[in-house]
């Protein structure tokens, strides 16, 4: 079932490059240009998704067995869990600029490993040192400048 | 900034200095310029020619300013990636780029709005000039009998390399078959990385002409791979003494090439620039820079904050007649 | 001239750095060699490269470490066999992977010295008779072996390889100067870097899984005693011949300018897996493979000097490095340097060869060190990783943009993963993608459209056969076994 759906998903995918590929310009001295290879993996896509599609369809009707379909086999708690980690770098890139680098693993950590249940003082300080120590060598030694926040540009740097 | 400079020596770890702040109102950071590290932004990948120059003139940066100078590449894009992020900075002081040629190609062809007003110019730092760089075993032995030889023959005959489309190397090249007197897509361009790969394609025997400047050329003419017929430049190089000038060669005043600069963003404060120019210039006379930029046999040239805002409004124009002849504008 | 403690001692410390960088997801050999630079500047010629050599071959070996006990890959080059070495790991054979993999490592790193010391000038000729005919070949020979070695379904691996092309042509056109899928997005017309992508895919994609589940087992076995190089030596008298072949393979394709390390060990795994007597253990935590990639992967790393040292011509990314320091260093490239340099070039290539058999100490410490990847709980070690998973996307641009590639493609990557769609080929799509359409596009450019033209070079017709050949080598081979035994068909394509 949800091979068929991610194969139909393919199909529709390959169609819309192969659509937006068609607006390329060509080359001055040849037939074809910037939109031939985008055209070439959008027809792989379509094909490869359509025969996947098909093969698990046929396979579903042979067996005739899969009606648990999508969500018996889905665990809802576990995919709304498994979306936090995303959920947080979203935290990051959005927060960084204002509450620094620093800050904003720090909290991202401590929520993921209060999650599973750590003990609170082993994450508090989990949390602190490796944020502290991802920051220091990032600006130190792999001179990398991670967004420092504007609520106290002067300290993060200060060493 | 009292309380900062009180408070900070104190503080063992940003964490305990992140407890106190929490604790107090921000504070404004404005007092001796620079005061904390600043970011050299490069629109070319680490290990090119224009990184090699940006990390040395960073190393000698530092020792002028007493401050850490962060290279960092923002590459890709023909250069519009890098150009973009420099101009999208804030503007002060801490954030500046290296700004190469490509901002007086990229928007006359449609793929950036940016042009050389969006910055504040602080110093150009290098000048390469173009040279055309031929394989030592193919038919071309001097610029004479290149020009003859591409006049004479069917469009598309020959094929020359060195850039991506309507990069430095691409219209420097095809400005020059325009001051010959001849359209620009009689040698037909395959666009390329750069003039490294360029090189080989050419050793290969795949390429015909690579317009690149002739330091890039170097190690394939020090093995006898690759010739050097002239150089786009108005007198010969200390590097390269044997290779003449277009004057010398075919008695023409078409001189072209590829510089580098630093600049910031635009609206930048008139102090900080004056500081960072003479730093610059400090840098630039250094023996570092200037050991480093002869043993690659790269051009130097020295052009302060005015000087340098001109020569990029000067330089914009011509490009833009070039892109538009070439039929590359947008 | 390099036995002296100052050398020694940048050597131990470069590796150390090399070591660092090469383990944590997001920060590339070529990276760390580059902020080496200023410093090479205040030190002479032999330091100064045995600081880079002992970096750089340090790095791509330290990449397997978090491939094997965590399932993602520091290297596209470890990419190949990323889920060869971590099913081994979950079989408690973590260090004895990792220990085979640095004695092979070690071992192709030597045998691209050697040829580096004898036979350089005249691989260089070879190197340099490639064109872009021939690259475009040697591109698709790579994508190709990717499909041919994948596990489980072949349709699935196809599909993931056309994701990786197509990401490979988001940005600026080459050829043409146009930008494709850019969204109006600035950052984009850099196109898609493979760091951010290959982030997402494995370490992502492993940390939703975690999450996804609620037991804490699914990790590296706590209790593992087995000894980093006990079982070396066996596994190297059964695999000498794959040895042999990955340090060839690597050296040769590593000396290619326009292609490097990472195609080597794909070509020399899919190579590995065709010649194999035990085809059928491949992917279930077969040590084989791991033999013939991670030998080829560092003989490339030497490899790449060959052409730099002879032409000036970088051989990859850090050898374009390399070349600058060494004009920095009084010692410009060209076949001149073997003549005219002679002592510098001894002490260089005594550097390498010092530097390579230095990786067996340290590299035995951090195996011995990595055991804090199975001593951590996971509910500690996940949410850390996931923090090197941000910074190691935003060091290779300095772009938020590339947190944003990571998080969505390691969102995809994590729905592909779990209906069983190898990650592996999309990597090597996105690497691949923009060699076969640029060489393709100037070669058509050259020849005016003529597609006769890829055979009409000796080396691209000859590679071209090979392609040919392998495409067609599955169907010969099911022919040839239906026709000895007709019952024992095997399919592949089961959904």
């Amino acid at each position: 079932m949800r091979d068929f759906l991610l194969g139909l998903l393919f199909a529709i995918g390959g169609g819309v490059v192969v659509a937006v590929a068609s607006t390329y310009p060509t080359m001055p001295t040849l037939q074809f240009g910037p939109s031939l290879f985008p055209t070439i993996i959008g027809v792989g896509m379509m094909l490869g998704g359509a025969l996947l599609a098909l093969t698990n369809l046929t396979a579903m009707r042979a067996a005739s067995r899969d009606t648990r379909g999508l969500t018996g086999r889905y665990d809802i708690r576990g995919l709304l869990v498994s979306l936090v980690p995303c959920a947080l770098i979203v935290f990051y890139i959005v927060a960084a600029e204002t509450l620094g680098a620093m800050l904003c693993m720090a909290i991202s950590m401590l929520v993921l490993m209060q999650m599973r249940g750590a003990r609170l003082w082993l994450s508090l300080v989990v949390a602190a040192v490796v944020s502290g120590a991802i920051v220091w060598l990032f600006s130190q030694y792999l001179l990398i400048p991670l967004p420092e926040g504007v609520l106290l540009p002067q300290l993060t740097l200060a060493g | 900034m009292p309380f900062a400079s009180l408070t900070r020596p104190s503080f063992k770890t940003p964490w305990l200095a992140l407890l106190a702040a929490a604790m107090v109102a921000p504070l404004p950071a404005l007092a001796d310029y620079p005061e904390k590290p600043i970011t050299l932004i490069v629109p070319w990948a680490a290990g090119g020619g224009t990184d090699a120059t940006a990390r040395t003139i960073a190393a000698a940066l530092e020792e002028e300013l007493g401050q850490t100078v962060n290279v960092v590449n923002r590459t890709g894009g023909s250069g519009v990636v890098g150009h973009t992020a420099m101009a999208m900075a804030r503007p002060d002081g801490y954030t500046l780029g290296l700004i190469t040629g490509e901002i007086n190609m990229m928007h006359w062809q449609g793929l950036t709005q940016l042009t050389y007003a969006d910055y504040t110019p602080i110093a150009q730092i290098n000048y390469d000039y173009a040279g055309i760089q031929v394989a030592a075993d193919g038919p071309f032995d001097s610029v004479e009998t290149l020009v003859d030889k591409v006049k004479s023959e069917s469009s598309g005959t020959y094929n020359a390399s060195g850039t991506g489309q309507g990069g430095v190397w691409h219209l420097a090249f095809a400005g020059f078959l325009l001051d010959q007197g001849m359209e620009p897509n009689r040698v037909s361009w395959i666009p390329s990385q750069g003039a490294a790969p360029a090189m080989t394609e050419m050793a290969a025997g795949s390429i015909d002409i690579v317009p690149s400047s002739v330091p890039e050329a170097r190690s394939m003419m020090d093995a006898g791979r690759v010739e050097s017929l002239a150089i786009m430049a108005p007198e010969r190089l200390e590097t390269f003494p044997d290779v003449p000038t277009l004057k010398e060669a075919i008695d023409s005043d078409y001189t072209i090439g590829e510089w580098r600069g630093i600049a910031g963003p635009k609206d930048m404060d008139p102090d900080v620039v004056e500081t960072l120019e003479s730093a610059i210039q400090a840098a630039y006379e250094s023996a570092t820079y200037q050991d480093f930029m002869s043993r690659q046999g790269f051009g130097t040239q020295w052009r302060g904050a005015d000087d340098f805002g001109n020569f990029m409004a000067e330089q914009d124009e011509r490009f833009g007649e070039i892109v538009e002849q070439v039929g590359l504008s947008r | 001239m390099v036995f002296n403690a100052q050398t020694m001692l940048v050597i131990v410390a470069a590796a150390t750095f090399g070591l660092f960088v090469g383990a944590i997801p997001g920060l590339t050999a070529t990276m760390a060699v580059a902020l080496l630079v200023p410093i090479t500047f205040y030190m002479d010629a032999t330091p100064a490269i045995a600081a880079i050599v002992a970096t750089s071959a340090m790095a791509i070996f330290a990449g397997d470490i978090p491939g094997t006990y965590l399932n993602i890959p520091g290297t596209p080059a470890s990419a190949a066999y990323v889920g060869e070495s971590h099913r081994l790991a979950l079989q408690g054979r973590a260090r004895e992977t990792l220990g085979t993999n640095l004695v092979c490592s070690v071992i192709g790193g030597l045998f691209g010295t050697l040829v580096l010391v004898f036979v350089s000038p005249s691989l260089a000729e070879v190197a340099l008779k490639f064109s872009s005919f021939e690259y475009f070949w040697l591109a698709l020979l790579g994508l190709s072996s990717s499909i041919f070695i994948a596990i489980g379904s072949r349709l699935k691996a196809f599909l993931s390889l056309l994701v990786g092309l197509l990401l490979s042509t988001v940005g600026l056109d080459m050829m043409s100067g146009a930008p494709r899928f850019t969204f109006g997005v600035p950052d984009l017309m850099a196109g898609i870097n493979f760091i951010p992508v290959m982030i997402g895919m494995f370490a992502l994609n492993e940390i939703m899984g975690f999450y996804a589940s609620r037991d804490e087992a699914r990790s590296v076995p706590a209790m593992a005693k087995d000894s980093v190089f006990r079982e070396a030596p066996r596994h190297l008298r059964a695999y000498w011949r794959n040895v042999l072949r990955g340090s060839s393979l690597g050296t040769l394709i590593g000396a290619l300018p326009g292609a490097g390390a990472d195609i080597a060990a794909w070509i020399a795994y899919a190579l590995g897996k065709s010649r194999s007597k035990q085809k059928d253990k491949y992917g279930t935590g077969h040590i084989e493979g791991i033999v013939d990639a991670s030998s080829a992967n560092n003989s490339g790393i030497s490899g790449a000097w060959v052409p730099a040292l002879v032409f000036g011509i970088p051989g990859d990314t850090i050898t374009a490095i390399v070349i600058g320091v060494l004009y920095m260093k009084g010692m410009n490239p060209g076949p001149t340097i073997f003549m005219e340099g002679g002592g510098q070039v001894y002490a260089l290539f005594t550097v390498f060869f010092v530097a390579n058999l230095i990786m067996l100490p340290l590299g035995y410490m951090a195996i011995r060190a990595s055991k804090v990847f199975i001593l951590t709980p996971r509910k500690i070690l996940m949410p850390v990783i996931l923090m090197f998973c941000i910074v190691g996307a935003f060091a290779i641009n300095n772009a938020v943009t590339d947190i944003w590639i990571m998080l969505l493609i390691g969102m995809a990557a994590y729905v592909l993963a779990r209906n069983d769609f190898p990650m592996a080929p999309a990597i090597l799509g996105l690497v691949l993608g923009g060699t076969l359409e640029n060489s393709f596009m100037s070669s058509m450019l050259k020849s005016n459209g003529d597609l006769l033209a890829f055979f009409e070079r000796p080396i691209s017709a000859g590679l071209g056969a090979l392609v040919i050949l392998v495409w067609l080598l599955p169907t010969l081979l099911k022919g040839y076994r239906r026709l000895r035994s007709p019952k024992t068909e095997v399919s592949h394509d089961t959904p």
